[in-house]
């Protein structure tokens, strides 16, 4: 194995151990050049796929291209939600304007819009909306309620009760469905419903690729709500029957990874040559394999070097092998012109029998 | 089972379609093999296996073109591919030797394969590493199928003769001259042709690990398998020239040699070694 990074050259190598043969540095008697290293990836593809679960982990079950106006996810026959694509972006990004509509749904009926700051009355208890977060998430070192990022993945109001016994107590009220019925407030009976603003979120059609999807959740209680998947980050929709649909990229998997390398011998560059897995380069009697590649390090290439001067004969032999096999197998009475006249079949017996 | 079937999504159609007609053109097959048909069910049987397999062959060249590439990667496609590569050998055997029993039993035999393929199904298509990206690819994958297909046949002429070492097999011969031969005779024939094939595979595989590993042979379990079983069956063929050989000792070969081609096929997932082969499917 060669170790090299773009710009650097080597002459020697460390060999594999083989059998009785221990590892061993071999010196070349010529240096090789990394001129340039180059990972080929395969095109991006984003999906809806549908997950069951099934014991321990979850299988897929239906990969989806979206299309605006269509279903998109799997359905179980139990299913609690159905989910409609409304919107694709190719490359969101965050607008100035914000948009979002925070709106309550109060225990005696009542649906108000609200805003960070405001203050509501709930059945006697006067509500303070404290704060509002697009992507809850709990900071455990400072102990408060914080946000993962800007985009609404798990939007939350952050509020308390500042009036009569239970003044003082905080609790949190969830904006997605899924989260939301895990009894955090809930027991003021408050049901919180976010909407993605409009002027919230913007397509670039020239930047760089980073799909998102909107969509319509509709409820098998009726209810419609509509959420912004973002590929990049992604978030499950229960669909109900142990099946969760997950918009994101498929994973990524290196097409191939391509060495320049450059023979210098005596001070001179003798040749260069591009490989790249199942591609070698061969010089007097080695042969450069590219073998490695390091995610962190871009200039990183890892090349398997193997001295074999018998390449040619080996593959001779292969060959010729096949020719026997065939020989033997097939063609056992065939006997070349010279031979045919006047010379009885031998070595038949079991094979006229069949 | 509706989960598996739903999650071959427009392909559905095209896998009920082969999965319920090999099991027609076995029962097919098998009632004539019992004698309980005619030369008209006989015709039935046929068509019914021609349409499988052309439904068979259209899920391949779907899935080929949906993924872009050979559909020779996860178990579920190489499955559907076994299966497709032993249809079509009968497909030809067919046109030399009428015997119902070899049409039920590669029938039943399909349909056994596409019930496993069935629970592997896999929605997300793979991308193909960049060892699997060769020129040799094709070749390796197709050559060693067609050759355990053909390994197949020797394996249920095996039992056949087992059974009925004295039914004499009649083909149809372009001259019109009456010919004959025993289930032994024709699972020589289909050993022939399927060694050929191992052997064939076996070294386009070392020419393809010499160029992408640079070593001809890793002492990978699939490459080890590969070679027990070309041994069994050389191991045949050699036999065969010794004294005291009989076909019964033959076919008993022949039935180990299967046994060790889908260990080699499939047997690999239970070996602790497996993560780390390139020759698992999964």
């Amino acid at each position: 194995m060669m170790h090299l990074i773009v710009g650097e050259s080597g002459d020697r190598y460390q060999s594999d151990a083989k059998g009785h043969q221990p590892s061993e540095v071999v010196n070349l008697g010529f240096a090789v050049r990394l001129d340039r290293f180059e990972l080929d990836h395969h095109d991006p593809e984003f999906k809806f796929y549908t997950y069951q679960k099934d014991g321990e982990g979850f299988d897929v079950v239906s990969a989806e291209e979206p299309k605006v106006g269509e279903q998109v996810g799997s359905s179980p026959k139990n299913a609690v939600a159905t989910v409609k694509v409304t919107k694709l972006y190719h490359s969101i990004a965050r607008s100035s304007a914000g948009g979002e509509k925070h709106e309550l749904l109060l225990p005696d009926g009542r649906r108000i819009a609200v805003a960070p700051g405001q203050t509501v009355d709930v059945g006697g208890r006067s509500v303070l909306i404290e704060k509002y977060v697009p992507d809850f998430v709990i900071d455990m070192e400072k102990g408060e309620v914080a946000t993962r990022s800007q985009i609404p993945n798990n939007p939350a109001l952050v509020a308390k009760v500042t009036t009569g016994a239970e003044a003082g107590r905080a609790f949190y009220l969830f904006g997605r469905r899924e989260l939301r019925d895990n009894g955090h407030g809930n027991s003021l009976g408050i049901e919180y419903q976010y909407t993605a603003g409009e002027a919230a979120w913007v397509d670039n059609p020239d930047g760089p690729i980073n799909p998102a999807a909107e969509v319509e959740i509709r409820h098998s209680s009726g209810r419609v709500d509509t959420a912004l998947l973002m590929a990049a980050q992604p978030q499950p929709i229960n669909l109900g029957g142990d099946r969760l649909l997950v918009y994101r990229e498929k994973p990524e998997m290196i097409k191939n990874y391509r060495s320049t390398l450059t023979v210098v011998k005596d001070g001179r560059d003798v040749m260069t040559q591009e490989i790249k897995v199942n591609h070698p380069m061969f010089y007097e009697g080695f042969g450069f394999y590219q073998a490695n590649f390091d995610p962190r390090n871009p200039n990183y290439s890892g090349i398997e070097v193997v001295k074999d001067p018998g390449l040619p004969i080996v593959t001779f032999g292969l060959w010729a092998l096949i020719a026997g096999v065939f020989q033997t197998v097939a063609l056992r009475n065939w006997k070349p012109w010279w031979e045919r006249r006047g010379v009885s079949a031998t070595h038949q017996g079991v094979e006229a029998a069949a | 089972m509706s989960a598996f079937i739903e999650s071959l999504g427009q392909q559905s159609f095209l896998f009920l379609s082969a999965f319920g007609l090999f099991p027609m053109a076995a029962g097919s097959y098998g009632l004539v093999a019992l004698k309980k048909g005619g030369q008209s069910l006989r015709a039935v049987a046929s068509v019914l296996f021609t349409v499988a397999f052309i439904a068979a062959t259209a899920l391949i060249a779907i899935r080929w073109v949906e993924a872009g590439r050979p559909p020779f990667k996860t178990l579920y496609e190489s499955l559907l591919l076994f299966s497709w590569c032993t249809a079509l050998l009968y497909v030809l055997v067919e046109r030399y030797y009428r015997i119902a029993w070899f049409g039920f039993m590669t029938a039943g035999f399909i349909w056994l394969v596409y019930g496993y393929a069935v629970l592997k199904t896999d929605a997300e298509i793979v991308n193909l590493p960049a060892a699997l990206q060769s020129i040799w690819f094709i070749p390796h994958v197709m050559v060693y199928f067609i050759g355990y297909a053909a390994l197949f046949f020797a394996f249920i002429a095996a039992i056949l003769y087992l059974v009925r070492p004295n039914t004499e097999i009649k083909l149809r011969t372009s001259s019109g001259k009456d010919a004959s031969m025993s289930f032994a005779g024709f699972m020589h024939r289909a050993i022939q042709f399927g060694f050929i094939l191992l052997t064939v595979g076996l070294v386009i595989g070392a020419i393809w690990a010499k160029a992408a590993w640079g070593d001809y042979w890793v002492w990978d379990p699939k490459e080890n398998w590969a070679l027990v079983s070309w041994l069994v069956y050389a191991a045949y063929l050699h036999l065969r020239f010794t004294r005291g050989f009989s076909e019964r000792t033959g076919a008993i070969i022949t039935i180990v040699g299967f046994v060790a081609v889908v260990f080699t096929y499939l047997g690999m997932n239970m070996l602790p070694t497996a993560e780390q082969s390139a020759h698992v499917y999964q």
